[in-house]
């Protein structure tokens, strides 16, 4: 187990040190320089601004101070926030982020598995039909429509809810629903398939046939060997939320990292871009290793170690 | 023993004769047999709702292809006359709820009736397109008395013509731009769809065939290649580039197909160690004729299936990267950009978001009907 996250870990570094050298790179080949006025700029003071951001230097050597600072846990400065640090800048916008994607994991999550547990139960049954129908819409119909329905309607229409912007708990209602629910469809999916067929199981008849009630039949033996599996998807549904985060925080105007990131990469702000692909690599990375970790520990048929 | 000999003096043996057993007439099947692909077709069409969807996408596709071409309004052509008007079409405008007769209805709030009838009146004026009504003669306070404002936008606008899918604010015929949005979609849908077939079999297949160290250097190579969000390939894409399609497609085509390796790896892996492909490499069959001739055939169903989940998949993709301005640009039409203009004017014409939306949910609730069918249909472990 324990060489197993070393190794993973192992991965995990190297993965981040090539993502983070092709992005340094990347940025080092774009046509122009990040001046965007450099043409109406004398030629003394535009060295000395490029002094000042360290991008007089040859690229090998501007690639080692990029590394060296990495390691210490330096991103580099914005450019289009003066003077500001990046990690500082992600500092303070992670908070919200933060909270949308953990709240809209968890609630969905847990809503999904009851969604799907209640297919499972009344099987081929009106609920079960209705179910399966609103999972299929869920992950079919973008979270960005979503988004746009309830703004309008909850919003505009009937003003229940704050339009937009980041401040109270209220104003995280809307985002975090229209996040939730693609976690919630997929949730309510696996978790129907798993309990239909963990109900089919030979232990869950000899469970009836010594007469436990159904009702614990379903709660003790169904549901804690069908909730497993549903682990190994809560990595890649995390994953889509950090996709997710970026749509609905430019909707909602939340100031977190997506919208960030968005802006970002519409004002060429070099630093601030690299920065924040090497942060959602990071995190991307690390949630496939918790997720993978985590399975193994709760189910101990899993060989961690053997051919993957 | 008493039972027995009743039974013998009731049916004597001269009573019975040896049938006439012919073991050709037995033996023989009496339906012709189906193939593993007549039945999974069969398992498919008997699926309502996979057909469905099946006829949805066919009607958009054949909208998206001849749908541009039904008036002649191009997608980027503007006429600022005309901005702002509401879907007319023919027939539909007779049919109250769907709201395609081009008449809007603007309530004015005022303290008094005639108060708010001037407003009214100062913002749409005197003639034959509108219609003034008082709804509530008001009490003198804020906002009590209402005039409600029929206005036909069409005549008001002075246009002949009828927008089938109504006009955004720059008077661009919204049915063609709506259609040309669609190719794009069904583009990028394609595009992955040949990258899953050709990068991601390939791929899997040689690492699962081959193994060993073959195997180790590929998946090592994947494994790194999967650390890397697509979001983020994306947009390293799109700044060195320009957005656009040819840097959706490139981030498509360098980590689309990674889903769709592994599984084909997986399948090959356990196909070669059985009896039938090892037979027929003792018999001397080369390689290339191994993979083409019996191990392709074998994994074409998990391949089919995993294509159906990917076209959702890149079209949600492109749409989405279209929305927060990263994917196509402005005058170019997508269904990702058509939504996002339509939000900028949710409050005033709904109906610049609507029909994008509307088509894009068909177009991802269908793929994902179709490819749920399918899946139970190709997949022997899936039935019933």
């Amino acid at each position: 187990m324990a060489r197993y996250i070393v190794t993973r870990i192992v991965y995990m570094v190297i993965t981040l040190f090539i993502i983070a050298s092709i992005t340094f790179f990347l940025m080092k080949l774009m046509p122009g320089t990040p001046l965007s006025a450099a043409d109406r700029l004398p030629e003394a003071q535009q060295q000395i601004v490029l002094e000042q951001y360290g991008l007089d230097k040859p690229v090998p050597l501007q690639y080692v101070d990029y590394m060296l600072g990495l390691v210490q846990g330096d991103l580099g400065v914005s450019f289009q926030f003066d003077n500001r640090d990046v990690s500082s800048i992600l500092e303070n916008r992670i908070g919200p982020s933060l909270q949308l994607g953990i709240q809209s994991l968890i609630i969905g999550s847990f809503l999904g598995a009851i969604l799907g547990l209640i297919a499972a139960i009344f099987h081929n049954g009106i609920l079960d039909f209705s179910s399966t129908l609103l999972a299929v819409i869920g992950t079919s119909i973008p979270s960005f429509i979503f988004a746009g329905l309830l703004q309008y309607y909850l919003g505009v229409q009937w003003q229940v809810l704050p339009v937009a912007t980041w401040g109270t708990f209220a104003h995280t209602i809307m985002p975090t629903i229209a996040l939730l629910i693609f976690p919630m469809a997929i949730c309510a999916r696996f978790m129907r398939t798993e309990m239909l067929e963990v109900l089919n199981k030979d232990y869950i008849m000899t469970a009836r046939a010594k007469g436990v009630k159904w009702s614990s039949v379903i709660l003790k033996h169904g549901l804690r060997n069908a909730l497993i599996p549903l682990i190994t998807v809560l990595g890649p549904l995390a994953v889509s939320l950090l996709t997710g985060t970026l749509v609905i925080e430019q909707i909602f105007a939340v100031p977190g990292i997506g919208e960030q990131f968005v802006t970002a990469v519409t004002t060429n702000d070099y630093p601030m871009i690299m920065g924040t692909t090497l942060f959602f690599s990071f995190l991307f990375v690390l949630i496939i290793l918790i997720i993978d970790i985590l399975y193994g520990i709760i189910d101990p048929r899993i060989r961690l170690d053997g051919g993957k | 023993m008493q039972h027995e000999n009743d039974k013998e003096k009731k049916y004597n043996k001269e009573l019975f004769s040896p049938a006439d057993v012919n073991e050709e007439e037995t033996e023989k099947i009496n339906r012709q047999s189906r193939t593993f692909w007549q039945d999974a077709f069969r398992a498919l069409r008997k699926n309502v709702a996979a057909m469905i969807s099946l006829a949805a996408l066919v009607l958009i596709t054949l909208l998206a292809i001849f749908g541009p071409m039904m008036n002649e309004y191009t997608p980027r052509e503007q006429d600022l006359s005309r901005s702002n008007l509401p879907p007319k079409a023919p027939v539909l405008e007779n049919i109250g709820f769907l709201n395609m007769d081009g008449q809007e209805t603007y309530v004015f709030e005022h303290i008094s009736a005639e108060q708010a009838q001037m407003n009214a009146e100062s913002r749409f004026g005197e003639g034959d397109y509108v219609e003034y009504e008082t709804l509530s003669e008001g009490d003198g306070s804020v906002g009590s008395a209402q005039v409600q404002a029929s206005v036909d936008t069409y005549a008001e606008a002075g246009v002949e013509e009828n927008f089938w899918f109504g006009t955004d604010r720059l008077g661009r015929d919204q049915w063609t731009r709506t259609w040309d949005g669609t190719r794009v979609s069904l583009y990028i849908a394609l595009i992955a769809t040949l990258l899953d077939l050709f990068i991601g079999v390939a791929y899997g297949g040689i690492s699962g065939f081959f193994g060993g160290r073959t195997d180790n250097i590929l998946q090592r190579i994947l494994e790194i290649l999967s650390g890397i969000p697509n979001l983020v390939i994306l947009i390293l894409m799109i700044v060195v580039l320009d957005p656009g399609i040819l840097s959706i497609s490139l981030a498509i085509a360098i980590t689309g197909w990674i889903g769709m390796s592994r599984i084909v790896r997986g399948e090959i892996l356990k196909l070669k160690n059985e009896e039938f492909v090892l037979a027929s490499q003792t018999l001397g069959l080369s390689n290339s004729k191994v993979i083409t001739r019996h191990l392709v055939p074998n994994t074409l169903g998990l391949i089919i299936i995993n294509t159906m989940f990917t076209i959702p998949n890149a079209i949600f993709f492109e749409a989405f990267l279209s929305f927060i301005g990263l994917g196509l640009q402005a005058p170019n039409a997508s269904l990702g950009v058509l939504i996002d203009n339509g939000f900028d004017a949710l409050q005033t014409t709904p109906h610049v978001l609507i029909f994008p939306a509307v088509v894009l949910s068909v177009l991802m609730i269908a793929f994902n009907i179709l490819a749920d069918g399918m899946r139970d249909a190709f997949d022997p472990k899936m039935r019933d």
